[in-house]
């Protein structure tokens, strides 16, 4: 993760402070890629800093993304001067500590300030806001401050009780400060619960002193003892500046903290990942609406079916229900499905346009019958269609009665029979004109969720609007049906992971596993046993999981938290996920098939 | 206290001409006489006088509030924990005094430019520096002179007190020695800065006597603009009554508001201090609890006669003033006189009351029509 963590203290001398801050130096991934790293042209500009380096012994400690030192030394000079053994992690002069990664090329350092002096400035700035300037209902917490210019930081507040501190503790900080809001506001609840148990370990060590210390001696009482004795020494009693080594009773806090924050910074940036989601060219999905096939368009059927009866008949389209047009013209049946194509992306739209049988949902969604094929009683009982019958007005009754006696066996015969009894319609007006002679019905509907898709109403509005020509709506058509696909595609890519990360649920690890080593060294290093940070799982949801240790109910809570997540982030509602369902069904077959293909 | 009325009579100026009751300068307590001129001031919060405690780190300054305003005692002042950002409190509790106190933590440079000093030191207020006496005083007149001046810069309106603190550890004659010091130091360094217009005043104080109580009324006066009406009113009060002494007094934090023009010894403002503090912890035992904050009503009252011929007499003005008078025990034979100009005082500083009741009202009337549409900062009166 691109942040800077860094510990400031509210110093009773010095004021708001950065005492320790923790880096990520990463090299330009551009220089690794084009040159084998051995022989880059950016090692041997490096070389004469290298070998003064060398004499100091510390120049292969520092692997990755090193900055210049110039700037390192400006950095230096900046820093004032004045500061006491409260405000300070390290000497003057001492870098600190360093950790390498070698598998992400990244290296970690740790230091009193940030080496860079435009980022010195920022976390300054921070740092005071975050002790001075923001509250925090109830004092000690995590609180988000920051804009674009000065960074977004993440700041959690806490106090650690100190026998001579004024007021028997001193207030301190830890900071997270980055230029990702999105990402930093996403990784909330991970960053804040691993800082709070950075900051309980901390504060549980100094309360030990503080009991320690106030079991020898009341201090309070002391204290007051100490202004009768002798005004002019009062001040002299509390108030002293005191480390955190001191008060946590700790000689290597600092290494702790270095460890904890290198692993935050490494955990939680694996923890989320921007990934471009990959799957077929969007083109492959969307429907072919240049021409105005069987004459009809879609506005024109929309005026010919009527609102209600075109809302029902998309709402059943769209979340994948089976939708059956009955009469007895096949042009006009046929010109209808056709009509109703743009509606749905290529995948999802699989017609016959005029069948002699019913055909089951599975092979076609839409589909065309006449009018005397009845649709077989156990489809009808799965009440998942919705059937559209054209009536020739006038004989409504006749219609009915002829239907029911006869059987799918014979429809060939009586389709050639009705097919000499009409004049079949040649032109869009033709259809025009002889779609008067028809009621429309909706004669059979399955249940429907309570709510439309979001995109229902879109459709619509797009649809019933007379003053868009017929190409400007398939253009707007094919706008919404892409960003409905790229949503799915995310939502499909999601539901994979899921169903992977369910079947091994391994964690990032924690930094108790690193392993300190080098510590003879003039420079305290902690190699981190980079190995088993870089290779921990891709975790993409988008809200840290605890797998196990969860009741049933709580894990479905947990679930049903995910996909409210889920659906927040690809901007769709609880009732597009019929939709997403259906569309995603297809996709992944489609797609699949795809892939072998390639 | 030449320079304070000097600077009053700047402040008429700058605010008269608006005004329809000539005393009153009309952005402090009584809001705007002229609704349509001044809306805006009336609801920026900020408008309140602002008192800024500052001064190095460990001078006293939380103390001194926490004493004062929280009734804190001097020793459990010992245990306060460092003040690390600037705690603002809203001091409202008569009609009379309503400030903003802003206790500042002292380790930061407030000037640095990440902070809004338009903010911070703009406004009508005193800026109440304060100096630890008993510890080496130079970094602090350092401080306080670039304070000033920056201060200055940013609002050539703000006062500046001095409070020379935590005196109760020093002898009498260091006492004055400190003060003529500083006060010889701070000056003259003002004057090689070519500021010389700049008044300081300076104050002896101590969280464990009531100088504090008093330094902290004076600057409390200079903020009340009606300040010279009510001396007036306590003037006639006290010489048509046969009295020596009269404090007008805020209840709750002891600070007095105004005493007739006789000067004040420290003694007698202690005593008045301390008949407060009698009165309000035996209502406190023996008064009904009707949920009020303080145990202080409209019949408070109470005479408490010395042995060296004095009377302490104290009645209540407003539910959060007291008025507290000093006098010899045979002027206090005339009790009934003294009740009858007492009751004419209490009516006449109701009457100061009223007048901001009746702007109130006004404004809020006129707020709701649509006149207030057009309304201007600085247009001409209507």
């Amino acid at each position: 993760m691109n942040a800077i963590v860094s510990i400031c203290h509210f110093c009773e001398l010095h004021g708001p402070s950065v005492v320790f801050c923790t880096q990520a130096f990463r090299d330009l991934l551009g220089f690794n890629v084009i040159a084998d790293i051995e022989t880059s042209p950016l090692e041997n500009t490096r070389t004469g800093e290298d070998e003064e380096q060398t004499k100091d012994g510390k120049s292969d400690l520092w692997k990755y993304g090193r900055i210049h030192q110039d700037i390192v030394a400006q950095a230096r000079n900046e820093t004032p001067n004045e500061t006491c053994v409260a405000c300070r992690s390290f000497p003057h002069n001492k870098p600190g500590y360093i950790s390498n990664d070698d598998s992400a090329r990244v290296s970690y350092i740790s230091s009193q300030y940030p080496l860079q002096t435009e980022l010195y400035i920022l976390v300054r700035q921070a740092c005071i806001r975050s002790l001075s300037c923001e509250v925090c209902p109830g004092k000690e917490g995590p609180i988000y401050f920051g804009d674009e210019a000065r960074g977004h930081v993440l700041s959690y507040t806490f106090f650690l009780r100190d026998v001579q501190a004024r007021g028997f503790h001193r207030w301190y900080s830890i900071m997270v400060l980055m230029k990702d809001k999105m990402l930093l506001l996403n990784s909330w609840p991970f960053i804040v619960k691993h800082l709070k148990q950075i900051i309980n370990n901390l504060q549980d060590s100094a309360s030990k002193i503080y009991e320690t210390e106030e079991s020898v001696v009341n201090h309070r009482a002391l204290r007051s003892a100490a202004v009768k004795m002798d005004n002019l020494r009062k001040q002299r009693v509390a108030g002293q500046p005191r480390s955190l080594c001191e008060m946590v009773g700790e000689e290597g806090v600092w290494q702790h903290l270095h460890s904890s924050f290198t692993w935050l910074l490494k955990a939680s940036g694996l923890r989320l990942q921007e990934r471009l989601v990959e799957g077929p060219p969007i083109s492959s999905f969307m429907a072919d609406c240049s021409d105005e096939c069987g004459g009809l368009n879609i506005q024109q059927s929309y005026n010919i079916l009527g609102s209600t009866i075109f809302h029902h008949l998309v709402h059943h389209l769209l979340i994948g229900r089976q939708v059956i047009l009955r009469g007895n013209s096949d042009v006009i049946i046929s010109a209808l499905i056709k009509s109703i194509q743009p509606l749905l992306p290529k995948h999802c739209y699989r017609a016959i346009h005029f069948s002699p049988h019913y055909v089951d949902c599975a092979s076609c969604n839409v589909l065309g019958l006449h009018s005397l094929v009845s649709i077989p009683q156990n489809v009808m009982a799965m009440k998942n269609l919705c059937v559209i019958d054209l009536i020739p007005k006038g004989e409504t009754g006749e219609v009915s009665s002829k239907a029911t006696p006869r059987t799918s066996s014979n429809l060939l015969s009586t389709q050639e029979v009705i097919k000499g009894d009409y004049q079949d319609p040649k032109d869009v007006q033709d259809i025009k004109d002889s779609i008067k002679n028809y009621t429309i019905k909706l004669t059979q509907e399955g249940p429907l969720p309570a709510r439309p898709p979001q995109i229902l109403s879109r459709i619509e509005s797009a649809v019933s609007n007379p003053t868009l020509t017929y190409s400007t709506l398939c253009v707007y058509l094919s706008t919404i049906i892409y960003e409905w696909i790229n949503k799915v595609k995310v939502w499909i890519h999601v539901q994979n992971a899921k169903k992977m990360l369910h079947g091994c649920p391994e964690r990032v690890p924690s930094p108790s596993t690193l392993q300190t080593s080098n510590r003879s060294s003039s420079i305290p290093i902690i190699q981190s046993s980079s190995h088993s940070l870089a290779h921990s799982p891709v975790m993409s949801t988008f809200r840290s999981m605890s797998p196990g240790g969860l009741g049933e109910r709580q894990q479905e809570i947990a679930h049903q938290d995910e996909k409210h997540h889920l659906l927040a982030a690809i901007g769709s509602t609880e009732w597009d996920v019929p939709l997403l369902e259906f569309w995603a069904k297809n996709f992944c077959q489609d797609s699949s098939q795809e892939m072998i293909l390639q | 206290m030449a320079s304070y009325s000097q600077e009053e009579e700047k402040h008429y100026r700058e605010y008269g001409p608006g005004c329809e009751i000539g005393s009153f300068p009309k952005d402090f307590v009584y809001g705007p006489d002229d609704p349509d001129q001044d809306i805006s001031l009336i609801f920026a919060p900020d408008q309140k006088p602002k008192i800024l405690l500052m001064g190095l780190r460990r001078s006293g300054k939380s103390s001194i509030q926490k004493v004062v305003f929280h009734k804190m005692t001097p020793n459990e002042t010992l245990f306060l924990e460092s003040t690390n950002k600037i705690e603002s409190e809203n001091i409202s509790n008569s009609s009379f005094v309503q400030f903003k106190i802003l206790d500042f933590p002292g380790q930061i440079d407030f000037f640095e430019p990440s902070f809004d000093s338009e903010k911070i030191f703009g406004g009508h207020g005193a800026l109440v520096f304060v100096i630890d006496a008993q510890d080496d005083y130079m970094e602090a007149l350092n401080r306080l002179h670039q304070t000033v001046l920056r201060a200055h810069k940013v609002n050539p309106h703000l006062r500046f007190e001095v409070f020379i603190h935590k005196v109760d550890g020093l002898s009498d004659d260091t006492k004055i020695e400190t003060q003529r010091d500083i006060h010889q130091r701070a000056n003259d360094e003002l004057v090689d800065a070519g500021m010389e217009q700049i008044h300081l005043s300076f104050y002896l104080t101590s969280i464990y006597d009531h100088s504090i109580f008093e330094a902290f009324s004076k600057v409390v006066q200079k903020l009340i603009p009606q300040l010279p009406t009510l001396e007036n009113l306590l003037n006639l009060f006290i010489s048509n009554s046969g009295i020596e002494k009269a404090f007008l007094f805020d209840v709750l934090s002891k600070i007095y508001i105004a005493t007739d023009s006789s000067a004040v010894d420290m003694q007698s403002y202690e005593l008045c201090c301390e008949m407060i503090d009698v009165v309000i912890d035996i209502s406190d035992i023996y008064g009904k609890d009707e949920g009020a904050q303080v145990p202080f009503d409209k019949e408070s009252s109470s005479i408490i006669k010395l042995n060296n011929a004095t009377v302490l007499y104290l009645r209540e003005v407003s539910r959060y003033l007291a008025l507290v008078c000093i006098l010899r025990e045979e002027s206090f034979d005339k009790q009934g006189l003294i009740d009858y100009n007492f009751l004419c005082f209490r009516k006449a500083i109701q009457d100061v009351f009223d007048v901001r009741k009746v702007q109130l009202q006004q404004l809020t009337s006129s707020l709701s029509s649509p006149i207030l549409q057009n309304s201007h900062t600085n247009g001409p009166t209507t």
